[in-house]
This record gives C-alpha cells, structure tokens and sequence, in this order.
C-alpha cells in the first residue's frame, strides 16, 4: 500500500512537472511583443514576463533586397501622448503591462507628434517593422512586417 | 577624354512652391507647418568609349543659412512674469549654417529613398541621362506653457518668430568625391504670431492666434530663378561638402531641447536678437 501510495505520488509530480512545461510551452517564446494595431502606424508593446525597462526610442526598419535595414526615421518613442518635452531615455514596462503609442504617421521627422524638422518628408512605399530594444541594448523586440502604401 | 557633364544638359525646375499653414495647437504645443516645396534636377554626363561612369552621382545638396527661432512667454497677471526663450543663438544654437539631411555627416539630401539622387552604373552607355527628385516641408513647434522659475506661476506662449532660410543645390559628384555645383535656389519659411489662450484654465479650449508682421511674417519664399553654378555667398559655402557639417535637423532640435532662456517678474520686453 505504501509503495503504490509512493508511486502515485511520484506519478502525479511527473505530470505536475509535465503541466508545468506545457505552461511554460504556452507562453509566448519572447518576454516582450510588438503587436500591430488595426490602422497603419498603430503599434502594441505587450509585456508577457516580470517589469522590463525598454529604450524609449523605437526604430523602423523597411526591408530592402530581401534584408531589413533601419529606416532614417526620427522622433518615434513609446509614449502614449504627445507632450512638449522629450521622452525619457528608458520607459519601464510593469509585469503583463502594455503600452499603446502614439501611431506612427509614416513620416521621416514628424514621426508621431509635433517636432522640430528641417528636412522631413513621407517614408517611401514599402514593408517595413518596429523594432523596440531593452534600455541595455541587449535584447530587441520587432513587430511582423506590415505595408506602407 | 575624361567624364563630364554635356554642356547645358543641367536644369532644375521647382514644380511646386511650399505654403506656411496658420500655427495650430497641437495638443500641448504651438505648431508651425508648411506644405512641400518640391522640385527636380537633370543633367546628361559623357565620356569616352572605356570611361567607368561608376560611382557618378547627380543628386542634391541643401544648406540652411538662417534661422530666427524665438518664442515669448507671459502670463496671466503682470505679476505672473514673462520668459523669452531663444533657439536661434550660442549655445542653444551654436552655428547658423547647417546642412539638411536625415543621417547626421551625410552630404546628399537623404529623404527622398530611390529618388533623390542617381548613381550611374559600371558599363552603362554615354550619354548617361541622371535626375533627382526633392521634397521638403519644414516645421517646428513651442510648448504652450513655461513655468517662470522667478514667479513659480504658468507663462503663456504669446509671441513667436520663426523663419528657416535654405540654398538647394544641384551638384554631381564623381567617385573621387569631387563635387560639381550645377544649379541652386533660394527658399524660405516665416511665421510670426501672437496667441492668448481663450482659457487659461483650459489649454486645449480654442486660441486667438493673430498673424503678425505683415505680408512678409507669414510666407513662403522661393527665389524667382534659378541660378547657374555654385553659390558663393560665404555664409554657408564652406559647409557645403565638409564632412563635419552640423546636421540641421540635430542643431535645432537641440536648440529646441536647451533653449536659451530670460526671465522676469513681470511682463518684460525682451531683445529678440539676443
């Protein structure tokens, strides 16, 4: 009796640890996403793992030739309004939050809010993606590719 | 024979002269816009049967020469002060000279991808026929408020000056990196207003904005000809193809960042040249 109760209970840790792994299967493979939103320029970033500190500067990249290369885009940040001061340098991302910034608007310099430009102009036809980074730099984020008419 | 561009094969035509729209707000900014000045070049270059046209290039080159960038802040009682915030002298801005591209150090004007310049190939045939395509609308903006660090109350944007002047140049330069000037013209933008909100306890409730200084403090200028050649106005020719150029849109929006500032306890006049 005392062997089958040892048994039973070294075959319900094996499938408590087999529960667990198809959990952490279930998670999404990357701590942090860049998620499309429905209209162009609009974008996601969602945090599926523990708070993260990200560079608040967000890149595009267009593919071209069959490789992504960083588009000469400026002043794209993840903030969800437009203020007249800067972003800071890092945005913190709490545990399972999401920030929503303010769409891109498919310009070089005006990128997002009210800038400061000489030279602007709109970003040529093409695919292209966000890419956030992790205020170390060590980890990058992009979103899938999306269309710029 | 060496390659050379074929005698008066070079032109450039503006095709659409800018506009400066009315400042706007813009959620908590004074916005100053304006609509694309556009314009293309041309040339033909030639050369002998064994000549490499690899590496010429035709493309455009453009020099901003002046900028007047100063935004007055009051507020609502004399004894609220006033502020005068100034981008367009040192240190804000170091240098009035600037060379306008998207990527900082680069030479050609970089905003216009596939075409705004044209690379000849290895092997292609004389006469190589080369344009480039240019478009450009400058903007700008001011915080509608500023706090008076003498008064610790709210100031108001209530005056602003702005005006960007630019040389657009057609020039082909050859693998060697030597440049030749073709054609240029003159351009500018000017704003000048006085706001007051409508309420002060509300920003985004609408302002009174009134257009000042006349005819010529809301416009859009574009030089009546183009002209053959380099410029040789020495205000900006030396900049022209240095590699340590400032980059326009980093100078100003580094004057934007750290303006210059004055302060007062009331409301002040303030020199707007310093």
């Amino acid at each position: 009796m005392g062997q089958f109760r040892r048994q039973a209970l070294v075959a319900a840790a094996f499938l408590a640890s087999g529960f667990a792994i198809l959990v952490a299967r279930a998670q999404p493979s990357s701590p942090v996403s860049v998620e499309l939103g429905a209209r162009f320029g609009e974008f996601v970033v969602v945090n599926h793992g523990s708070a993260v500190l990200l560079n608040s500067t967000v890149s595009v990249e267009q593919k071209a030739g069959g490789r992504w290369e960083k588009a000469l885009v400026s002043n794209l940040a993840l903030r969800e309004a437009c203020a007249p001061s800067p972003p800071p340098k890092c945005t913190k991302l709490e545990r399972t939050a999401s920030l929503r910034p303010v769409p891109w608007t498919g310009s070089f310099c005006s990128s997002q809010c009210p800038s400061t430009c000489r030279l602007d102009g709109p970003a040529p036809a093409g695919t292209y993606r966000f890419v956030v980074t992790t205020c170390s730099g060590e980890h990058s984020y992009a979103s899938p590719p999306f269309q710029k008419p | 024979m060496v390659i050379s561009v074929i005698a008066h094969s070079a032109s450039m035509t503006i095709t659409q002269k800018p506009h400066v729209n009315a400042p706007a707000v813009v959620g908590l900014s004074m916005t100053f816009t304006s609509t694309q000045l556009r314009a293309g070049g041309n040339c033909q270059i030639t050369g002998a049967a064994g000549d490499n046209p690899a590496g010429w290039t035709l493309g455009l080159i453009q020099l901003q020469w002046i900028e007047t960038n100063w935004g007055y802040y009051r507020g609502r009682a004399n004894t609220d002060g006033s502020c005068m915030l100034q981008r367009a002298r040192p240190p804000a801005r170091p240098t009035q000279g600037c060379r306008d591209t998207l990527a900082v150090g680069a030479i050609f004007v970089d905003n216009n991808p596939g075409l705004d310049r044209t690379t000849a190939a290895a092997g292609a045939r004389f006469p190589i026929g080369m344009t480039a395509n240019f478009f450009d609308a400058p903007s700008d903006q001011f915080p509608l408020t500023r706090v008076n660090s003498l008064t610790r109350q709210t100031n108001f944007l209530h005056e602003a000056q702005l005006e960007f002047h630019f040389c657009t140049v057609l020039s082909l330069r050859n693998p060697a990196g030597v440049f030749q000037h073709l054609k240029h013209f003159y351009w500018n933008v000017h704003w000048q207003a006085r706001f007051e909100p409508s309420n002060f306890g509300n920003l985004a409730a609408p302002w009174v904005i009134t257009r000042a200084a006349g005819a010529l403090g809301n416009k859009a200028n574009v030089s009546h000809h183009v002209a053959d050649g380099a410029p040789n106005d020495r205000r900006f020719t030396p900049i022209m193809t240095a590699p340590a150029a400032p980059n326009c849109n980093a100078t100003a929006t580094h004057a934007a960042t750290a303006p210059n500032f004055r302060e007062s306890r009331v409301w002040d006049n303030f020199d707007v040249r310093r």
